[in-house]
């Protein structure tokens, strides 16, 4: 284990102490994944990118839970963002989510599954249309001493399906300046693969403001993880939203969240 | 060699380079006398690896004039065939009895060296195993290798809590608690006043949590409070004269459940809780089972502190 804590502990020192190189265009795979060229020529053909160490995507030193992974991503050193795609380079299902911030800044927290070891990426689009790329790895082979969601998923999910339970939290000395977001809803992300149980997932998220304009974006995709929780920030001041989920059998749930 | 490769294939890595440094897969088993014909042998404040081959928990017996009662098994065949060696160096005494403590692959997958003893647990303990057992052998198998050869689930049968054996340097009881899993049997000497605790004690070792419920296990810990033992064994850590690895397991615990309350009631995210660091200054391996403890319990703290 303790081999695989430095090669993750190096990889974040190298995030942030490489900030120098940034100005001009790095093509230079960070992690050295061997898919990087199938995903930039899958997901973003002939389009301009560069690797970006300013992104943070965190992850964890191992996977304990292959089924619940926690990634917090942050492009808030990107000026101008437009969409955060989120990807997984070894995965059944490469696209994990994607994010379009609006009124929030481009930085969110959320869980998702993995299969195996495999990079994530935070390709943030900017308003110039240009692609940065930020990079994590998940290790997926720790763990051992555990089988943790067994014998703990509750059978009477169906009762709860689409319960959203969220709250915001005010600005405080461990959430820096800004307004914080957090939301759950009960649903279970089932991706398709598992033996006759068909895909059932939530697709999208729209948060609007009470003047009924949408203000964030999300589009979610087979790896987050079942009964996700999600964290946004937003600067300014907390007001009432309305969170709004559809899933891919066209169901609807919605919740509003007051400050 | 790239990270991303070195990450895929750490694991091939570490066990061809281990396998070497294990001279024979020889696990180095030693008893320390803790109590007249009490033995301990004491487990690596560590976490699985292809180095220690799983060897990171404790085992003991006690020497009675019926035969050996072992509690706890180890991590692999190789480790039970090797503690028997061990035991058969210190006495001559059959194996009467064999117990595991809990559903937890370091503490039973030693069983199969003993097949031929009766081997027990508690009845919630054998349902587990009936469900996880394989997944967990698979799962210790994957963090260290061939260490594990050979081993399988052997399955235990159920045993009656209370008195196991008495005569007059021996009185012997089996308590089942909960708490650190969903049933965690100690082993009692009210004579000699040595407690078994298997893994409801931790001592200089971050405690562990996969299948914990904190308040339950607060609850046994008083327990072993009430018995006033004179010796407690941990099940991971050095044993120790009177209370003192029963508070530090007390103290870390409620460390752990107002850290995770108040992180949730700040509206924390998993990478912000798992920099801050428990205040015990001799415990190993703290952040590791921090970030294995959030992924245990965390998530449903942060759904109970939303709206
Ligand atoms: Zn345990």
């Amino acid at each position: 284990m303790k081999s695989h804590k430095c090669i993750a502990n190096g990889f974040i020192l190298g995030l942030s102490i490489s900030l120098t190189s940034l100005s001009q265009a790095n093509t230079n795979d960070p992690t050295d994944s061997p898919m990087w060229d199938y995903l930039k020529t899958k997901y973003i053909p002939n389009q301009s990118y560069q690797f970006d160490q300013r992104i943070i995507v965190q992850t964890p030193l191992f996977a304990e839970d292959a089924t619940q992974v926690p990634i917090t991503i942050d492009a808030t050193a990107i000026p101008n963002v437009e969409k955060i795609l989120v990807l997984a380079d070894i995965s059944p299902f490469q696209k994990v989510l994607e994010f379009t911030p609006g009124k929030f800044t481009p930085q969110l927290s959320f869980s998702m599954k993995v299969q195996q070891a495999t990079a994530v990426r935070a390709m943030v689009l900017t308003k110039s249309g240009v692609w940065h790329v930020g990079s994590g790895l998940i290790d997926a082979s720790g763990g051992g001493c555990s089988a943790p969601s067994i014998g703990l998923a509750d059978p009477a999910w169906q009762d709860y399906l689409g319960e959203i339970r969220a709250r915001w939290f005010s600005a405080n000395h461990l959430t820096g300046e800004k307004q914080r977001l957090k939301f759950h809803i009960i649903h279970p992300q089932d991706t398709g693969l598992a033996d006759s149980i068909p895909a059932f997932f939530i697709e999208q998220l729209h948060i609007d403001n009470q003047q009924g304009n949408t203000i964030a974006r999300l589009q979610l995709f087979e790896p987050v993880s079942e009964n996700p929780t999600m964290t946004l920030e937003k600067l300014g001041t907390t007001e009432t939203l309305t969170l709004h989920f559809r899933d891919n059998n066209g169901n609807e749930f919605t919740r509003q969240v007051k400050p | 060699m790239n990270i991303f490769a070195r990450s895929l294939i750490g694991l091939t890595c570490l066990s061809l380079s281990m396998s070497s440094i294990g001279k024979q897969f020889d696990y180095q088993l030693q008893a320390k006398q803790v109590a007249k014909d009490t033995y301990v042998v004491v487990g690596k404040s560590e976490s699985f690896s292809s180095a220690n081959g799983g060897n990171i928990a404790n085992t003991g017996f006690v020497v009675t004039a019926q035969g050996v009662i072992l509690f706890d098994t180890g991590p692999s065949l190789r480790y039970g065939t090797q503690l028997r060696t061990l035991i058969g160096k210190i006495t001559d005494q059959p194996i009467q009895l064999v117990l595991n403590s809990h559903l937890h692959p370091d503490h039973f997958l030693g069983n199969g060296a003993f097949s031929d003893a009766p081997v027990h647990s508690s009845l919630k303990t054998i349902q587990q195993l009936q469900v996880v057992g394989d997944d967990l052998a698979t799962g210790l198998y994957d963090l260290v290798g061939d260490w594990m050869r050979d081993t399988q689930v052997h399955m235990p049968t159920p045993i009656a809590t209370g008195q196991i054996y008495s005569d007059q340097y021996h009185d012997i009881e089996l308590i089942e608690l909960e708490g650190h899993s969903t049933s965690d049997l100690m082993l009692y000497d009210r004579h000699t006043g040595v407690l078994f605790a298997g893994d409801l004690v931790f001592f200089n070792r971050a405690p562990t949590t996969p299948h914990a419920t904190v308040p339950n296990w607060m609850t046994a810990l008083s327990r072993i409070n009430q018995l006033q033992p004179r010796i407690i064994v941990p099940g991971h850590g050095q044993p120790t004269d009177g209370l003192s690895a029963m508070q530090q397991t007390n103290d870390y615990l409620i460390w752990l459940a107002e850290t995770l309350t108040d992180s949730a009631e700040q509206g924390l995210h998993f990478h912000e809780v798992k920099q801050l660091q428990a205040p015990f200054e001799q415990m190993k391996l703290k952040a590791f089972e921090l970030e294995r403890s959030l992924i245990h319990l965390y998530r449903d703290i942060e759904i109970q502190h939303l709206y």
